[in-house]
Order: structure tokens, then C-alpha cells, then sequence
């Protein structure tokens, strides 16, 4: 029985005319903490939606849990947590967009149930919502609108979060603060988490492993310690490549 | 108000009314959430071309109307899922498209462009028995969707990837929204008028969210706010003699207006409610904490010009460097 919770070989991926992706490789183990990094542009956030089937693959292999991806249908085992600015709900309550995370687990027709209900109110207690899920959604700051979405991920029982810049346009404090959480739903559940990061900040302690893509290419797999410098990967430009490259180069001949 | 229930077309008019009334803020609800609120305008357009289509051919023109406009709809729609039309210029075509068809068709059927204007604004002696019926049965199977998969619906016009990572089908959901919104829009073409029904999908919304939170009570209070404009607006439009969509619709406009002061009013007293806040918030400002241990959180309540914290049962506020109990 295999233990890669993502595998994905070869994978080529276009948007439109243009390739974004270039034959991307990754494995995912159970209870793995991942980081796709990279720069704006490099295909990390088309690589993490392509993994998920929002966005179609021309080449290559990708499996959730050991099913194809076109054949995959255990969706409550995924988490996905988007970036914040995708979601619209004007008025809509926490509670509301917390219990989406039990659509794939409730048949067309059915009212929530108590077990609904229970799972929205622990995932909101589990993040440090409790109490909150009458507020409007649009109401909350930018670090409880992320809880909210993590609550959401966690309300179907996941056990694979996937998560497309957690931390983006938070303050220091509260990047530390959502660190922090997600260490602890992973400590206390094994949780396997896939995060897109265009920085490393304060998810640095967390994290196991990193996968830099640069232009549609992975030019780094492996312990975080060993990775690139963060502050090249924020930068696609031909100078900070030329600067990445020697790296990659003991890091491919050591792997080899 | 008996005097006006005893005129069959007027028992008519406020039964395709209070039909209409409910299922279009119904519909709204997905529509404005998926700021698409001008949606139902350019249907309203091309429910035009099958009223045109009714007339050169001599059939009843709201079943025309109705298959006319959703498999527009569906067209828009499928071509918007393809990528081949951005929203705003599918949109255009509709609404161009539509409109100078019908006007063409209605020419050709011998009925100049002025006779259009009942099925544009509304008129209350025009809805027959036939109307009536078919109005009853498109209600319920809108309302019945509308209501029985709102939770898909809602989760497709939250946040679509979202959705489509739960296993839903999105783009049949998406179609199926704007086959509710076809439907309506064509049913409604004798009470609202085909120029108006997309502001009774609209401006209910809009003051049930002046009024209550959370996207099923708002659902259901726009059902509630469409329904009294409708009725009020068809019984109005017969003493004033006016077209029946123009006056709902201003009837509408003026709920919506009244319920701005008490939507303030509620903001206010919501503001004044608990709000759970990071420890960290608090104690940075006044006390040292383990910066190690991930922070928990206290309910704020706004006191005055500062705000206190809830801590074991009673209220706290930072001062310099220390914290005073209020």
C-alpha cells in the first residue's frame, strides 16, 4: 500500500498559447509539510491547481491518494484553501462558508444535520473562531477570513490541506499567528499539507521540504535547509536565476 | 381591495404577480452573488425575440418567450464556459441581438414596436388563464431548485474552485442559474414588463441584505420583500392606472430606500457585539507573553472610545502598561 498522498510525474501544463508548466515532478507522503515556492510567474499556483483538476494537464500522470486524478471522487479527503480574494460572499455568515466544506459529504437535497452542524462548530473551535459563526464573513480581518477558509478545509475531516499563499498580504503578526495553528493541526492530526508560499516567513519552522519551480520547472526538491536563498526565489529575473543556478547544480549531481 | 378580487383579471394579475414576486428575488440571490446583476436585463432582451417569434407565428407568446430565452441563456452560458465570450460580451450580443429581432419580427407580423411596450413594462389586463398556468409551473420548478439545491448554488457563486474541489458539478450549476434566470425573466414579461424584472431580482436582494445576515435568511427575506412589492405594486398600478413593473418596481426601490436607516442602525448595534480578537493583540500591548505558545482568543466589546476585553467573566482594558478592570 503506498503512502504518497500526491503523485504527479511529467506533468506539462498550458494556459491558453502559453506553457506554464514544463514536465513537473512532485511526491507527496502522508503527514509530509511541502512548500511550493517561487517567484511571480513560476507556475506554483497553476502547479497546486492542476493538482486539484481546476486546471487541465496536456501531459503527465497526477494521483490523489492512489486513484488517476480524472477517476478521483474522494474529495472530502482534500482541503483546498484558495487565496482569499477568490471567494464572494457579500453576506454570507461564517457558518455558511465554513458548512461548503460539507458539500462533499451531503447528497443533493439534504439539510444539514446535526453531524454537520457539529463538524462547522469544532473545525471554527479548532481554529479559534468559536463563537464567530453568525459574522458575516466580510466582517472578519484578513487572519480570521484565512481561519475561516482553513475551518472550512478541516470541516469535511481532510486529511490533506492544500493551501495557495496562506499568508499573503497579512501582517508579521498574524502570518506568525496562522503559522502557528496550522503547526498545530498538524501536530495533533498528521495532516498532510501542500502549501503555495511565495515567501517562506513564518511557515519557515513548519515546513519539511521545499519544491522551487522557476519558470515552470522545478530547480529544487528537497530539505528546506539545502534550498535556495527565499529572497531569490521572489525574483524570476535572469540575474537571480544566473545566482540559483550554481545551487541547482550540486543539488542535481548530489541526487544523482 | 374585495372590489378588486372580484375582476378576474385582476385575480390574475396578482396570482402571476405574487408568483412572479417570489421567484425572481429568488433567483437574484445566486445572480447578485455572482455580480451578475445585469444578467437578467440582457435575458429581458432576448425574451423580446421570442415575443416576436410568438407573433409572426400566432402562438401564445410567454411559452415562446420562455423556450426562446433559456436556450439563449444556454448559448451564452456554453460559450462563456468555453472561454469564447467574456461575460460582458456575451452580454452585448444578447441584449442587441434580442432586442432588434424581436422589433424586426413583431414588425413583420403586422404589430409596430409601441404594442411591444405591455410586454415590456407590464400590463394587468393582459394575463389570461393560459398565463397563469404556465407562470404556476415554472414558479414551482424554480422555486423547488432554488431552494432545494441553494447549498450547491450558494457554494458555485461563493467561490467556484471551491466547489468544483468538492466534486460538484459546476458547470451544470452554472447553467441551471441561468436557466432559473431565463425562465423568470420570460414568465414575468406580463406583470414586471421584460425590461424591468431584472431590478425584482435585484433591489429585494439588496434590501434583505440591508436587513438580516447570512445568504439563506437573505434568501428567504428577498422572497418575502419580492412577494409584498409585487402584490402592493399590481394592486397600486389599478388605482393609478399605471403600468404594473414600473410601479412595483419604484414600490421596491422605496422599500429599499426606507430599509437603508434601519440597515445603519443595525450596523451600529452590531459593532457593539463580542468580537474575538488575538491574545496577541492585546497582550503586546500591555504585557509580555510567550511568544511560543500559539495565542488564544478574548471577546472584544467597544466601551466608549476604547475597547475592553472579556477575560474569566470580567472586562479588562490596556492602559500604559498594565490593564484596568472596567
Amino acid at each position: 500500500m503506498t503512502d504518497l498522498v500526491i503523485r504527479a510525474s511529467g506533468v506539462d501544463t498550458w494556459l491558453g498559447d502559453q506553457q506554464i508548466l514544463f514536465g513537473v515532478d512532485l511526491d507527496v507522503s502522508k503527514g509530509e509539510v511541502v512548500a511550493l515556492l517561487g517567484g511571480n510567474g513560476s507556475g506554483k499556483t497553476t502547479l497546486l491547481r492542476t493538482l486539484l483538476g481546476l486546471v487541465p494537464h496536456q501531459a503527465g500522470e497526477i494521483e490523489l491518494f492512489g486513484h488517476p486524478l480524472a477517476q478521483f471522487r474522494h474529495w472530502s479527503r482534500i482541503g483546498y484553501v484558495p487565496q482569499r480574494g477568490r471567494l464572494q460572499v457579500p453576506n454570507a455568515t461564517v457558518h455558511e462558508v465554513v458548512m461548503l466544506g460539507r458539500l462533499s459529504r451531503r447528497p443533493l437535497l439534504r439539510l444539514p444535520r446535526t453531524v454537520d452542524k457539529t463538524a462547522v462548530n469544532e473545525a471554527l473551535e479548532r481554529v479559534g473562531l468559536a463563537g464567530m459563526g453568525r459574522r458575516p464573513m466580510a466582517q472578519l480581518s484578513g487572519g480570521q477570513q484565512q481561519r475561516a477558509l482553513i475551518a472550512r478545509a478541516l470541516a469535511g475531516h481532510a486529511d490533506l490541506l492544500m493551501l495557495d499563499e496562506p499568508l499573503a498580504a497579512l501582517d508579521v503578526r498574524t502570518q506568525t499567528s496562522l503559522a502557528r495553528l496550522l503547526a498545530r493541526l498538524h501536530s495533533e492530526s498528521r495532516l498532510t499539507i501542500l502549501t503555495v508560499l511565495h515567501e517562506l516567513g513564518a511557515m519557515e519552522p513548519l515546513l519539511e521540504r521545499s519544491v522551487v519551480l522557476q519558470l515552470g520547472r522545478v530547480i529544487h526538491n528537497g530539505p528546506l535547509r539545502s534550498g535556495p536563498p527565499t529572497d531569490h526565489c521572489a525574483d524570476d529575473s535572469p540575474a537571480a536565476a544566473s545566482l540559483l543556478e550554481p545551487q541547482f547544480a550540486v543539488h542535481s549531481a548530489q541526487e544523482n | 381591495m374585495v372590489s378588486i378580487l372580484a375582476l378576474d383579471f385582476m385575480v390574475r394579475a396578482l396570482l402571476a404577480g405574487a408568483l412572479t414576486g417570489v421567484m425572481a428575488p429568488a433567483v437574484g440571490s445566486y445572480i447578485v452573488q455572482r455580480r451578475l446583476s445585469l444578467l437578467g436585463d440582457g435575458l429581458g432582451h432576448v425574451a423580446i425575440a421570442g415575443v416576436g417569434l410568438a407573433l409572426i407565428t400566432g402562438q401564445a407568446p410567454v411559452p415562446v418567450a420562455v423556450i426562446v430565452c433559456v436556450a439563449g441563456a444556454v448559448l451564452i452560458e456554453l460559450l462563456r464556459q468555453s472561454g469564447r465570450a467574456s461575460g460582458d460580451v456575451g452580454l452585448a450580443i444578447l441584449f442587441y441581438g434580442g432586442l432588434a429581432s424581436g422589433v424586426l419580427m413583431a414588425g413583420l407580423a403586422g404589430r409596430g414596436a409601441g404594442m411591444l411596450s405591455q410586454f415590456l413594462f407590464g400590463s394587468l389586463t393582459s394575463v389570461n388563464r393560459s398565463d397563469v398556468i404556465v407562470v404556476a409551473v415554472m414558479a414551482a420548478l424554480v422555486l423547488v431548485t432554488a431552494i432545494g439545491l441553494s447549498p450547491q448554488l450558494f457554494a458555485v457563486c461563493a467561490d467556484e474552485d471551491y466547489a468544483r474541489t468538492q466534486g460538484l458539478s459546476t458547470r451544470m450549476l452554472n447553467l441551471v442559474i441561468v436557466v432559473m434566470a431565463a425562465v423568470t425573466v420570460a414568465v414575468s414579461m406580463r406583470t414586471v414588463g421584460l425590461m424591468l424584472v431584472s431590478a425584482l431580482m435585484v433591489i429585494p436582494v439588496a434590501t434583505s441584505n440591508n436587513l438580516v445576515q447570512g445568504f439563506r435568511r437573505s434568501l428567504f427575506t428577498s422572497m418575502a420583500v419580492g412577494l409584498i412589492c409585487a402584490v402592493l405594486g399590481v394592486v397600486i398600478s389599478y388605482y393609478l392606472d399605471s403600468a404594473s413593473g414600473a410601479t412595483i418596481v419604484v414600490l421596491a426601490i422605496i422599500v429599499f430606500i426606507a430599509t437603508l436607516p434601519i440597515s445603519t442602525m443595525l450596523e451600529r448595534r452590531r459593532r457593539l457585539r463580542p468580537v474575538p480578537v488575538d491574545d496577541e493583540q492585546v497582550f503586546d500591548r500591555a504585557e509580555p507573553h510567550d511568544a511560543m505558545t500559539e495565542p488564544v482568543q478574548h471577546l472584544a466589546v467597544l466601551h466608549g472610545d476604547h475597547v475592553d476585553y472579556l477575560h474569566d467573566g470580567h472586562r479588562h482594558a490596556p492602559h500604559g502598561d498594565h490593564f484596568d478592570e472596567h
